[in-house]
């Protein structure tokens, strides 16, 4: 110890010199911000891997185009990996026939937790699994979507494709992306640079931004109506000026991931010592405003609609304040949904049903498939019984009564 | 826990807190419970296996010790080596045999279906087997006392820095100053925070960016783009060398670094081996406790065996050698044909030498400088080609490598791109290795001017703080 202290006391010029760097460091994030063209901020803000991608997603490349309603949707007869899409742009398992409609059409609509992500082939998703002899399916669930994006594709989809029942995935981050129209403002390392409609709620109304998608991201980072749009139009534009204040300099950028990283671990404390997250919902009103509309426009067509809840991986153990809300959001809009966490709650060891923190394995899907069909009624549950092979650990006994609670 | 990680820095803030205040004894004791704990964040099952590997070795060197009847001395260095490389062998090559064994039998119209037995390989397995197997051969050939002391035997094992990545310390160097009181001073805590701090450098912001770009093209999105174009096959394999480098060898600097600031002296295991003007030089300047580990171990008794009245053919024991330092990395075909090809790269080069031996002369001073550079680029191309074996996932995709690289070559823009981006992330790697090529101790970057002093350290802090990729583990923990 007393070596160490000596070994302190002999650096001590060393130590003063990064001082000074740290004071000349806060100095220089109020000032450098107004010098430096905001262009070179952005350059260093975005990733190298989300300006090829964004490359590649402009020439359509992925399994993903743009869209000038939607920001993207998913490309048409695209086959990536285990991913493959039908011609509608769904992941499908047995797929439709135009001229010869089953009794029952379900159509699936969310992001990738119900659309299967990567980990999964077509035929061990959700949708998938339900499909038999007088029910098919179609699962338009598209990669990072959010509540609007499924809002905006609904009324189509409706249309097209007339199912009897609409199934869409929301979980407890639902209204994290409503105010946002750039991704990669809510995460840096998003992986996907992807621009989307946004909604206002002005008078009790709702009213669509629609960017020019191609035209925006064009040329990034140099591209300045991209700026400008986002600085206009983003409600997480923030992270960047946070991003451009403390996060360009290296001493200042330290204590930011220090303080990340406190977070973090703080989270894990809480998350063994089961104690749930107390984060709320964000963009509340809103996000209750489009479930609402989802409901009347499906009502309008005599479309069932249900809301799947479905829950993060770290939520099973003692739920979240943001998962609690969500429910009785829907609970107070009278919205038909299902409790995903109610479900997986009841399976022991459920938390390896799920391949990470959102994304569910094969049989996490097949327990909810399996749940869908309780919902749907006793004309459809011989049928699953015989379709699907659910572990009996994870098939329970007391389905019948647990589904009136869960899915109303 | 990674090293570069801010769990592991909570912990080790906690473990040398306790360190600097305790003394000699109740510091291994200390070390010994917190060198379980880190290894009980990877995987706390495999420390049963761990311990009964120490237990094995401990008893058969001391049995070794007290026998001097050389039947039971090899008796007990038989058990030891047999358990360690059974165990070895379970855990890492089992499914490789398996599924070699099907496939054969494939070949041979034979269909059969693989065992529904899913083994774990244990992080740090071939580390320390290798470790506890040189122990107990150390004691047999009476190059190290054994110790009566089982924890500092266990301590030696499976002390943290170096558990789950290396470097292979011997008994003869790690085993002697964890039964002696540690010192630390100026010196050894300067180099210590030095080693770390570029250990740290080199992992996060070169590996872990050339990971990134590596990742990206490696991707189902464009793997199919990257295999039409030789020029992305070489710059994605330029880039690996360096990535794999970065990694590992930061593995190793944190780990002395970490041993130093407690007193600890452990081995260098990489010196420079860009620099490397021959391939000899190369392999002893790359993972040096591994190759002298395979040195003196399995290329000296090999070498020194006699079939008859003849010793076993040099080539034949060259080829043997990298065949089992490429079976040490992984349990797959690839690692072996990389082992091969550096066998065949080493043999050809010592008959390369021998045949060329009458024509050397020296060379003018005009000429000697420019040969030297031409013979170092040609040393780094001759083993950057042979991680074309090493990254495959198949052998279909060496060949496809191979042809695009030597026969059908092209140079597009992307490709030269990724030679810019690459050039910008390795450029400080290449001063500071050229420095340590000619200086070989990083302190002395210390002793520089101030201005150039305090420059380098913020510019280097610079990139690693603000341009750090995301954090990636450490490459060598698969093997």
């Amino acid at each position: 110890m007393a070596n160490l202290l000596r070994y302190i006391a002999s650096v001590k010029r060393f130590l003063l010199v990064l001082g000074a760097f740290c004071l000349i460091e806060i100095a220089l994030a109020h000032i450098l911000p107004a010098i430096i063209p905001q262009r070179w901020y952005f350059r260093m803000y975005l990733p190298w891997e989300a300006m090829k991608k964004t490359e590649l997603f402009l020439s359509s490349q992925f399994n993903i185009i743009p869209s000038p309603d939607l920001g993207w949707r998913n490309k048409p007869n695209a086959v990536m990996n285990k991913i493959q899409y039908d011609h509608y742009g769904s992941r499908s398992h047995g797929g439709i026939v135009s001229d010869a409609r089953k009794p029952m059409r379900i159509v699936f609509m969310g992001d990738s937790r119900i659309g299967g992500y990567n980990n999964l082939a077509n035929d061990e998703t959700v949708s998938a699994y339900l499909e038999h002899g007088d029910l098919e399916t179609l699962n338009f669930a598209t990669n990072l979507y959010g509540l609007d994006q499924v809002f905006l594709a609904l009324p189509k989809c409706l249309s097209q494709f007339t199912p009897d029942v609409v199934v869409v995935a929301i979980g407890s981050d639902i209204g994290q992306a409503l105010n946002c129209v750039y991704l990669p403002l809510t995460d840096r390392n998003v992986g996907a640079p992807l621009l989307k409609p946004r909604f206002f709620l002005q008078d009790g109304q709702l009213t669509c931004l629609r960017p020019e998608v191609c035209n925006l991201l064009q040329n990034i980072p140099n591209n300045p109506s991209l700026l400008e749009f986002i600085e206009k139009n983003d409600g997480h534009y923030f992270v960047f000026k946070h991003f451009q204040r403390k996060e360009t300099l290296p001493f200042l950028s330290l204590f930011s991931l220090i303080q990340a990283n406190i977070a973090y671990v703080k989270q894990q404390i809480d998350y063994h010592l089961g104690r749930p997250s107390w984060a709320s919902v964000t963009n509340e009103k809103l996000a209750a405003k489009i479930l609402n509309q989802m409901e009347s426009e499906a009502e309008a067509r005599n479309v069932r609609l249900v809301f799947l809840v479905m829950p993060k991986r770290s939520e099973l153990k003692s739920g979240s304040h943001a998962y609690q809300q969500v429910v009785h959001m829907a609970d107070s809009l009278g919205l038909r949904y299902i409790d995903g966490l109610a479900i997986f709650q009841r399976i022991r060891g459920s938390e390896s049903l799920f391949f990470d923190e959102v994304h569910l394995l094969a049989k996490g899907n097949q327990v909810l498939a399996s749940q869908l069909m309780e919902w749907l009624g006793p004309s459809t549950r011989f049928a699953v019984e015989n379709q699907i092979s659910v572990d009996k650990k994870f098939s329970g006994t007391r389905m019948a009564e647990e589904v009136e609670r869960a899915g109303r | 826990m990674n090293f570069n990680s801010f769990i592991f820095a909570i912990f080790f803030f906690v473990v040398y807190a306790l360190y600097l205040v305790l003394k000699h004894k109740s510091q291994n004791r200390m070390l010994l419970v917190a060198s379980c704990l880190f290894y009980s964040f990877w995987d706390w099952r495999f420390l049963g296996l761990i311990f009964l590997s120490i237990l094995v070795d401990y008893f058969c060197a001391m049995r070794i010790e007290q026998h001097q009847s050389k039947i039971i001395r090899k008796r007990y260095l038989a058990l030891s080596i047999v358990f360690n490389l059974s165990v070895l062998s379970f855990f890492k090559y089992f499914n490789f045999f398996v599924d070699s064994c099907i496939s054969f039998c494939s070949l041979i119209g034979l269909n059969l279906s693989p065992p529904a037995l899913h083994i774990l390989l244990p992080v740090g397995i071939s580390f320390y087997t290798f470790k506890t197997m040189s122990y107990t051969i150390d004691v047999y050939r009476k190059q190290v006392q054994p110790t009566h002391n089982f924890r500092d035997y266990a301590l030696y094992v499976i002390f943290f820095p170096q558990l789950v990545a290396g470097p292979i310390e011997r008994a003869k160097n790690l085993l002697l100053q964890i039964a002696q009181p540690r010192t630390l001073t100026h010196e050894k805590l300067t180099q210590g925070f030095t080693l770390i701090y570029w250990g740290l450098f080199k992992k996060v912001f070169i590996a872990d960016n050339l990971g990134a770009i590596l990742g990206f093209y490696n991707s189902s999105q464009t793997a199919g783009d990257l295999s039409q174009d030789g020029g992305m096959i070489l710059a994605t394999t330029y880039m690996f060398l360096f990535q794999l480098y970065c990694d590992f060898s930061a593995y190793s600097d944190m780990a002395r670094g970490i041993g130093k600031l407690m007193g600890f002296e452990l081995m260098v295991n990489f010196r420079s081996p860009f620099y490397a003007k021959n391939i000899q030089e190369t392999w002893s300047r790359w993972h040096i406790s591994l190759t002298t580990w395979i040195r003196d171990y399995i290329y000296y008794p090999l070498a020194t065996m006699k079939i008859g009245k003849r010793f076993l053919n040099v080539n034949v024991v060259v080829m043997t050698t990298f065949l089992i330092i490429g079976l040490w990395h992984g349990a797959s075909w690839n690692y072996v044909l990389w082992g091969g090809y550096n066998g065949m790269v080493m043999i050809l080069y010592s008959i390369f030498v021998r045949e060329t031996r009458r024509f050397r002369k020296k060379k003018p001073a005009y000429l000697a400088a420019p040969l030297h550079v031409l013979s170092v680029i040609t040393t780094f191309n001759v083993a950057a080609v042979g991680l074309l074996f090493f990254r495959a996932e198949s052998v279909q995709q060496i060949s496809t490598w191979v042809y695009l690289l030597f026969a059908n070559f092209s140079l597009s823009a992307d490709a030269l791109e990724l030679f810019f981006k690459m050039l910008l992330f390795i450029s400080p790697l290449l001063v500071v290795e050229f420095y340590l090529f000619k200086k070989d101790d990083i302190t002395q970057l210390l002793h520089v001017h101030p201005v150039l002093r305090y420059g380098f350290f913020y510019l280097t802090f610079y990139l690693l703080v603000v341009m750090r990729a995301q954090s990636d583990t450490f490459i060598y923990f698969q093997f």
